[in-house]
């Protein structure tokens, strides 16, 4: 709930601080990540494969991953092996804020300039994300490997969705209409 | 047999109005096996989980060795030798024998890479658990499994290895041989025993099968809403006593052959 407020605290912040008029004309440093080439591979591609890289070897190889990998699978269990349960969720948040940080200055470098909505609504996505290529959202492994592919899946329907020329305003219903699938398989699992 | 390695004052938990642990002291002595044993809700899991630090105690002492010591975390009951076998969520099913062993306490590589990214030493980790698991006598067949694939006796064994590896003098045991099958009970029981004599350590064991309380231990103390009703050497006492004890009822107040009832 607090999670719900501070969004719509920050983005009402940065409707005031533009005074909800795009931003354009960012140094060239800024926008590479979204809007340069290697070769034929596009950056976003190259960010996001870096990314996935980085953390499934931070997930499977070093302490900390797998800390907070055990506080995923059995609270209880990680708090009696003198895991600090709260320290290690502060980190967690951290991390993932930083990587919220990173994901939108790939998207201000597609656009290469700054919409206020960019990015509204796709908390859905990462959510979505973690729940087709992981197990629960109550919490259990998720292996970077099952994201990736799970977000493969939201992209493409997404692409899929314009290519077959559906009426963009149903895309968040599809979209929608997919994780909400995804919850209720998880529900029907749980109660097997 | 005569040193006291823990002593408990006055010791008190309670929970808003609940006075789960209200007053209770024992002694534990060097090597010996103690079991507190109660009926359900006579706070025997409660005062374990004080005196691990898992909830921090409303009032009471806690001695280690006659210095008094203040527990407030986990971590603090492992600093001063307490190592715990807690009764559910003991080990994480999804996690290997390797993971479980050292969660926490991983093992670092030590070099560059080890200090900086904290990447883990899985080969010296698997290589321990190896060693530790032929030390308790267990055989897994595939150590990278996971936990939950392995057979209650075994993974019981990783848990009670566990608490050993990590050079606990103290080793406190939650119901060790509940949702155990017959045999993998004889074997808890008599891992129990061997790591006593084998490493000297003093054991407290919570149970509510007074069989197995009776094979184990040395001493029993009884706990009843939260205090200590009595304790008994083992070689003072019998099983009718100590149930009578447990549900405050005497044999002889009910008698469900009389002709009365």
């Amino acid at each position: 709930m607090l999670t719900l407020s501070m969004k719509f605290i920050l983005f009402s912040g940065t409707l005031v601080i533009t005074r909800a008029v795009s931003i354009t004309g960012f140094p060239k440093s800024l926008v590479f990540l979204g809007h340069e080439n290697i070769g034929p591979i596009p950056m976003p591609v190259v960010v996001l494969v870096f990314m996935a890289i980085v953390f499934w070897i931070f997930h499977s190889y070093t302490a900390p991953g797998r800390i907070i990998s055990a506080i995923g699978v059995n609270i209880t269990t990680a708090s009696y092996f003198g895991i600090s349960v709260k320290k290690v969720e502060i980190y967690t948040s951290l991390i993932s804020a930083v990587c919220a940080a990173l994901a939108e200055i790939v998207m201000l470098g597609r656009a290469t300039s700054g919409q206020q909505r960019t990015g509204y609504g796709m908390e859905l996505d990462a959510v979505g994300a973690v729940l087709i290529g992981g197990r629960s959202l109550q919490g259990g492994v998720v292996t970077v490997r099952g994201v990736m592919f799970s977000v493969l899946i939201l992209g493409l329907i997404n692409n899929g969705l314009n290519v077959l020329g559906v009426d963009p305003l149903w895309r968040d219903a599809v979209r929608g209409a997919v994780i909400s699938f995804a919850i209720l398989i998880d529900q029907w699992e749980r109660k097997q | 047999m005569d040193k006291v390695v823990l002593e408990v004052k006055k010791l008190s938990k309670h929970f808003g109005g609940l006075k789960a642990v209200d007053g209770i002291d024992f002694k534990l002595y060097e090597k010996e096996i103690i079991a507190i044993v109660g009926d359900n809700g006579a706070g025997k899991s409660t005062l374990i989980k004080t005196i691990s630090g898992v909830y921090k105690k409303t009032g009471g002492q806690i001695y280690i060795n006659g210095k008094e010591v203040d527990i407030t975390s986990t971590i603090d009951s492992r600093r001063n030798g307490i190592e715990t076998v807690y009764q559910s969520d003991g080990a994480l099913d999804c996690f290997d024998a390797p993971a479980n062993l050292f969660l926490g306490r991983e093992k670092l590589l030590d070099n560059f890479l080890g200090r900086v990214f904290g990447i883990m030493d899985t080969r010296y980790m698997k290589k321990e658990t190896e060693a530790l698991l032929k030390k308790v006598g267990v055989e897994v067949k595939n150590i990278s499994a996971d936990v939950s694939d392995l057979s209650g006796g075994q993974r019981q064994s990783i848990i009670v290895g566990r608490a050993v590896y990590w050079g606990g003098h103290i080793l406190i045991f939650d119901e060790p041989t509940n949702n155990l099958g017959a045999t993998q009970q004889r074997n808890v029981i008599s891992l129990i025993k061997r790591i006593r004599d084998e490493y000297g350590v003093s054991i407290i064991v919570i149970s509510h099968n007074i069989a197995h309380v009776f094979e184990l231990v040395d001493r029993i103390v009884v706990l009843k809403n939260g205090k200590k009703v009595g304790e008994r050497l083992k070689k003072d006492t019998n099983p009718t006593e100590i149930v009578s004890m447990i549900t405050g009822v005497h044999e002889h107040v009910v008698n469900f052959t009389s002709k009365k009832f």
